[in-house]
């Protein structure tokens, strides 16, 4: 384990993951803690399995070997307490469905089968929005909206449901510059009342600025740990290749 | 207007007032269970879906939202299937029509024609795919393969395109519709991921598939596999004793270790091919069934799209090993 955490401090424990694509592993026997309202970012170059872990954290992929326990504060998490954001929507958004649905989508989890989003559903998505900046948008259709206001509506999906814990994959990949600002006060939200975020994040630049934890990954774990702690040259060189820091500009 | 039209016009006139009707009804009491399971079977859509694979889609992505009736049950071949009299007024009934095209519902044209005449909601799993993702009849290039189901990226078209539809003709249900699409297009990314894990275990010249009618080429195509099969596309057609002696021929010179026989094709053809095999001193295993025009059903486990796709890869791979 790279840093000490005690039990009631863990959201998440990974142990021993090891995931195979073609035969070869994409991820080598990963054990990680991430700790409960602590923002994590992944962090490796491509094909290192950042969306891999993702994914088999949340059971989309089967592992070769290995376990993911979510934790709330008494015992294991449900289901519907971990929402994920991926990386690009999954479906064809070119579909009739307008903004405010996409949102109220988050809620299900909420409602048992067939139970139809009430007044208190239809705030929360409501608010969920306002908060990306998205309000006005509440009655268009979700295609025609830009790949950034898009990618806002999925998170105040995620922001709705409520969840304890959120697994975001590349959420700021190709945003304007206010989206990222909204996302960022999103996280900050989301942190702040006690809840765990583990994004997938591609830009090194922002890393210090807008996480508590970094972990560095290249199909195993190079390094993981609070910021000040773990985000240096001799880390990054370690992840993605020698003076790796110098050519991006960032030495 | 002329007078069809006009009775036409009429006639979705009063639906929509009628749907509007029930849509307002139905936002009255938001806060209520609307839908209770059990309690109000009529107020769910109706669909009636032709064959198995889109009678399992249907149920996946409607959910308790719709009855899905399923016309051809498991093992049924769809290019021979003629609908009865009990399903043709199924048909007519129901609110929401499924069915393949590409002609793979051969007898049933004239049926699906007197539905689009009727007004009724049709979606069709052919006008979910791009023209050239179409795998073409090698002796035919008018005529279309529709064994589109075995290239499951093609199947998440139809998905996406089924959900889409039926969140047009019940928008007020739209979420729900793209959440279950949702769910399911990740289901079948890892379905996806695990035919090609396992056809990773075999050799690449070892990838050959020879069965009876040539109902795999998508599933060839997106997989790389060599298919050859005993008969056309279509299995209205039988094999004659020259296409034998060329495959036997074949499976000999390749050295392949396994033949495929299907749920819903007659096994003598395969058979007598074995035969054919054997009798010039080379032994060619039956390598097991494998579910080709429909699903399997509720006692194999394999009555799911994905239980009955993941089932054909372990068979096909594990004979071939």
């Amino acid at each position: 384990m790279n840093h000490n955490a005690k039990k009631s401090e863990v959201a998440i424990e990974v142990f021993d993951l090891t995931v195979a694509y073609d035969i070869k592993p994409v991820l080598w026997d990963v054990d990680i803690l991430f700790r409960r309202a602590k923002s994590t970012a992944i962090v490796g170059p491509n094909g290192a399995g950042k969306s891999t872990l993702i994914k088999a954290m949340l059971g989309m992929i089967r592992p070769l070997t290995g376990a993911v326990h979510f934790y709330s504060k008494s015992g294991l998490l449900q289901r519907n307490q971990i929402a994920y954001v991926p990386q690009s929507a999954s479906i064809d958004w070119d579909f009739p469905i307008t903004v405010l649905d996409v949102v109220l989508m988050g809620r299900y989890g909420h409602l048992g089968w067939i139970k139809r989003p009430g007044k208190h559903d239809r705030e929360l998505a409501t608010d969920a929005l306002e908060k990306v900046g998205m309000q006005d948008y509440k009655t268009r259709q979700i295609s025609e909206l830009s790949g950034g206001q898009q990618q806002r509506v999925f998170l105040a999906r995620a922001f709705a449901q409520e969840a304890t814990v959120y697994l975001m994959d590349e959420p700021f990949k190709g945003v304007d510059a206010s989206t990222e600002a909204a996302i960022v006060d999103l996280l900050k939200e989301i942190i702040s009342s006690g809840n765990t975020i583990v994004l997938v994040h591609h830009d090194l630049n922002t890393v210090a600025d807008y996480f508590d934890e970094l972990c560095l990954i290249n199909k195993r774990i190079i390094a993981h740990g609070p910021i000040e702690k773990v985000f240096n040259e001799e880390n990054i060189n370690r992840t993605y290749g020698r003076n790796s820091l110098a050519k991006a500009g960032l030495a | 207007m002329n007078t069809k039209n006009f009775k036409r016009a009429k006639y979705l006139c009063l639906s929509i007032i009628i749907s509007l009707a029930l849509v307002l009804g139905a936002c009255g009491n938001s806060n209520a269970l609307v839908k209770q399971e059990g309690q109000s079977q009529t107020e769910k859509t109706q669909i009636v879906a032709t064959t198995t694979m889109l009678a399992d889609l249907s149920r996946i992505i409607g959910g308790d939202l719709v009855k899905v009736k399923g016309l051809m049950g498991p093992g049924i071949d769809p290019h021979l299937y003629q609908a009865s009299a009990g399903d043709v007024s199924a048909l007519q009934n129901a609110d929401v029509v499924v069915y393949h095209g590409l002609d793979l519902e051969g007898k049933m044209g004239a049926v699906f024609d007197s539905l689009s005449e009727m007004n009724k909601t049709i979606i069709r799993a052919e006008d979910a795919i791009d023209r050239s993702d179409l795998l073409s009849d090698e002796e035919d290039a008018n005529y279309f393969d529709p064994h589109i189901w075995f290239d499951v990226s093609l199947w998440k078209d139809v998905t996406e395109h089924f959900a889409r539809e039926m969140a047009l003709y019940d928008p007020d249900n739209a979420s729900v519709y793209a959440l279950n699409a949702e769910n399911y297009l990740r289901e079948l990314d890892e379905a996806e991921l695990y035919i090609k894990n396992r056809v990773d275990e075999l050799p690449e010249d070892s990838r050959v598939l020879i069965t009876a009618h040539d109902a795999f080429q998508y599933f060839a195509h997106a997989y790389g596999f060599e298919v050859r099969g005993l008969q056309g596309i279509s299995t209205d057609a039988e094999a004659g004793t020259a296409d034998v002696r060329e495959l036997a021929d074949f499976i000999i010179d390749r050295e392949i270790k396994a033949i495929f026989i299907e749920s819903s094709v007659p096994h003598k053809s395969v058979e007598a091919l074995q035969a054919a095999v054997r009798a010039q001193g080379f032994d060619v295993e039956i390598g097991g069934e494998l579910y080709s025009d429909s699903l399997g059903d509720q006692v194999s486990g394999h009555e799911t799209y994905i239980a009955t796709i993941k089932a054909n890869i372990d068979t096909i791979v594990d004979a071939l090993k």
